[in-house]
């Protein structure tokens, strides 16, 4: 008895270890980790671990992330030991790239030996590029690897373009390393002259040894001319483990680059050209029915294939030859709907003319920018059919139609009309500002009048002042008794008019010569002839008065 | 202004006065109105006139813009100060916002300078063949140029005024058309003063009478 149980305790013994063994061996674990120092706009990269038995192989397609498939790159396998049971197999995982912030990492699924397994939920941090291109070339050890950056500007497709054509410029980085970027200077993305169209482009690569950084902008040229970019420089610095920088700095410049905008023929110009630019085909289509009434809505498509179709708009309908006049648009112009790869606009019309038997073979045209010419395309006409409509007469009354004309006006509470009465015109001067010209009309009269006085007074002072000559003309009729007197008068008022005395004083003061001493003379003789007196003697003396007079005059 | 339009004019009125309806009110009034601007008249019983019409026309702006021309040029009629009160009362706002200080118009100013000029005229004459009067004319002198540098100063200090004919926002840059004084506009009939106006023109800029300055445009203006 005792012998059979120490049999059945020993095979347990045996049994229980390799039971261990063996579940010890079965277990798979899933481990996915995000790298380090993810950027923003670059994939998100990391790597995932799976530990599993060697008996049991990881199904390498089955890797899920919330049960989409993640595409996987095994890297590594290692065995702990010669001897051990598992495995470790390391896999590189990319998503797509995020913006700067905080994410969560689902958990990423695996098929091992036929079940599924996952790893834990993480998160990770996706931080701003800030210039630095990180290197992580698969496979490579980087500091083996002699530091490398190549810089390289293009334009693609075109580089000569005409008015509203687009094309991509940006930059490729290669390089082999971590490098953070001190300096910058890229003028293509800033595309001065040209529209942007839409933002960055951010594409990541790896080409072999080299990692590839692609940034990428739409521009779409608006006038024309020649758009020269200057050179582009890259500086930065290999950063190691720690984010310091190791010199030599690396650099890489570019060529400077040109774009050129040619201006769209403007002599061939088709009245129907918009703004196509490349290849297409037109054609129209009635969407409702082909027999309305004037006025009834039809919808007429209009349909485009070919390349570019973005921003291709639609010709001015309206205004085309069978349109005008017969055709009414919609105020609201149709919008674009791209199927495919045709370009459909529906454009509601109404006929205004029942005279319309169809709409007429519509023409749009576009500039080929290989042939470097215009090109027409009509489309084909669509026979229609209108029909009158019979406008009944305007019956109504006008108060009916407009009821507010017909109410009682307002009683008048402002004051009558006034006569007017005509204003004449020198009225109308005096009550203008010319009516002050009345001043200085005023102060000139007044000075005419000063002046006018000191005239007249002037004149009767002449008037009344006595001369010599008078005082002779007056003897004749001088009474005898005033006569010596005048006589001496008029000879001494001689002699001053003559300048010989500068006053009138008595003649006996006269000198003897010259001329004084003649007035002087006949003045004694007159003295003489007063004692005298008789008639005959008056008249000798208005003689020589006279005599004397004259030869004073004459100067003698 | 020829007798035959003023009648028509006067008939034309009185018609739309008494007539029986709205509609034939405004087809008359239209027609006199019609009759007046095709016959324009100097003179304050003219821009009178005009404002009666547009007043019946319910043009109450305009109405307003005319009525304060006439007063302008008869500053004591109290007919055109009760149509003013009327039109103010009809576009609900203060009538005192319209009171005119001066007692005397513009043209009875000057007529009043030329009966002063004229009588200093006659002193001066005197005194230069009389020799009298000398004081009187110096006295005289002085106060007509007085009176003549007072017209004259009036009217270059006197600001133009403006009648608001629609409604419009003042607004403190013509430059950022959002920034505006007030939320609510400016109401049609507003008087305002006018102290400049943006280098383009299109832009006037007033002083209301409580002092706010801002900007209107210039095509809502009516300028007295």
């Amino acid at each position: 008895m005792v012998k059979r149980g120490f049999v059945r305790l020993m095979i347990l013994w045996v049994l229980f270890p390799i039971f261990l063994a063996a579940q010890g061996g079965q277990t798979v674990r899933v481990f996915a980790d995000p790298d380090s120092n993810l950027l923003e706009n670059l994939p998100i990269r990391g790597t995932i671990s799976v530990e599993h038995p060697n008996t049991a192989p990881i199904d390498k397609t089955s890797f899920l992330i919330k049960n989409v498939p993640l595409k996987t790159e095994q890297i590594k396998e290692v065995r702990y030991s010669p001897k051990d049971p598992l495995t470790l197999t390391i896999f590189r995982f990319e998503l797509p790239a995020r913006g700067k912030g905080l994410y969560p990492l689902d958990e990423i699924s695996v098929k091992v030996g036929g079940k599924v397994y996952k790893s834990a939920a993480a998160s990770f941090e996706v931080k701003g590029r800030g210039g630095a291109l990180k290197s992580n070339p698969i496979g490579v050890s980087p500091s083996k690897k002699k530091p490398m950056l190549i810089l390289e500007a293009f334009i693609e497709p075109l580089k000569t373009l005409y008015p509203g054509q687009k094309t991509k410029v940006g930059y490729r980085y290669y390089y082999n390393q971590s490098i953070d970027a001190t300096k910058e200077v890229l003028p293509l993305l800033e595309a001065e002259g040209l529209k942007k169209v839409g933002g960055k482009v951010v594409r990541f690569a790896q080409e072999g040894d080299m990692s590839l950084l692609e940034v990428a902008q739409v521009v779409q040229a608006i006038k024309p001319g020649v758009y020269v970019f200057p050179p582009s420089y890259f500086e930065g610095y290999v950063i190691d483990r720690n984010g310091e920088h190791l010199p030599p700095a690396i650099e890489s410049e570019t060529p400077k680059m040109r774009i050129e905008v040619i201006p769209l023929p403007e002599e061939t110009k088709p009245a129907s050209y918009k703004n196509g630019i490349g290849s297409y085909t037109f054609a129209t289509k009635l969407e409702t029915t082909p027999h309305v009434e004037v006025g009834e809505k039809m919808v007429l498509r209009a349909s485009f294939t070919g390349a570019p179709l973005e921003d291709l708009e639609l010709p001015d309908l309206c205004c085309q030859p069978g349109m005008a006049g017969r055709f009414h648009f919609g105020d609201i112009p149709p919008a674009p709907v791209l199927e495919g790869d045709t370009l459909h606009y529906s454009i509601e019309i109404r006929p205004i003319d029942p005279q319309v038997k169809e709409i007429p073979s519509l023409e749009f045209s576009y500039f080929d920018p290989e042939k470097r010419e215009y090109k027409k395309i009509q489309a084909k006409a669509i026979p229609i059919t209108v029909k009158p409509i019979v406008v009944e007469e305007e019956t109504k009354d006008v108060a009916e139609v407009w009821p507010r004309m017909d109410v009682k006006p307002l009683p008048v509470t402002i004051g009558p009309v006034k006569k007017m009465k005509p204003s004449a015109a020198p009225i109308q001067f005096f009550e203008s500002w010319w009516g002050l010209l009345t001043i200085p009309i005023a102060a000139i009269l007044v000075l005419l009048q000063v002046k006018l006085k000191s005239v007249l007074e002037v004149r009767r002072e002449q008037k009344n002042q006595k001369t010599s000559l008078k005082l002779l003309e007056s003897l004749s009729t001088c009474p005898p008794a005033e006569l010596p007197a005048r006589i001496k008068e008029c000879f001494l008022l001689k002699l001053l008019e003559m300048g010989e005395i500068p006053l009138l004083y008595p003649y006996e003061e006269l000198t003897n010569d010259g001329t004084k001493g003649v007035v002087k003379k006949f003045l004694s003789q007159v003295d003489a002839w007063n004692y005298a007196q008789g008639e005959q003697s008056r008249q000798a003396m208005l003689l020589k008065a006279e005599v004397t007079y004259q030869e004073l005059t004459d100067g003698k | 202004m020829e007798n035959n339009p003023q009648e028509q004019f006067y008939d034309l009125y009185q018609k739309g006065v008494a007539a029986p309806s709205l509609a034939e009110r405004e087809k008359n009034i239209n027609e006199a109105l019609t009759l007046l601007l095709d016959n324009p008249e100097e003179g304050g019983t003219y821009d009178y006139n005009l404002g009666n019409s547009y007043y019946l026309l319910e043009e109450y702006p305009w109405a307003l813009y005319y009525y304060l021309k006439a007063e302008a040029r008869s500053p004591r009629d109290q007919e055109i100060k009760m149509n003013i009160e009327r039109t103010a009362e009809q576009l609900q706002i203060p009538f005192k916002s319209y009171l005119r200080p001066p007692f005397f118009s513009h043209a009875e100013e000057l007529w009043i300078a030329q009966v002063l000029i004229g009588i200093t005229f006659l002193v001066f004459s005197l005194f230069v063949w009389t020799g009298k009067f000398k004081k009187i004319a110096r006295v005289f002198l002085g106060f007509t140029s007085f009176i003549v540098l007072a017209i004259a100063l009036q009217f270059y200090l006197t600001p133009d005024r403006a009648v608001l004919a629609q409604a419009a926002f003042l607004i403190k840059d013509p430059k950022n058309l959002n920034e505006r004084v007030f939320l609510e506009p400016l109401p049609p009939g507003t008087l305002l003063e006018i102290i400049g106006k943006s280098p383009d023109g299109e832009w006037i800029k007033v002083v209301q009478p409580n002092g706010i300055v801002g900007f209107v445009p210039s095509e809502k203006l009516l300028l007295l």
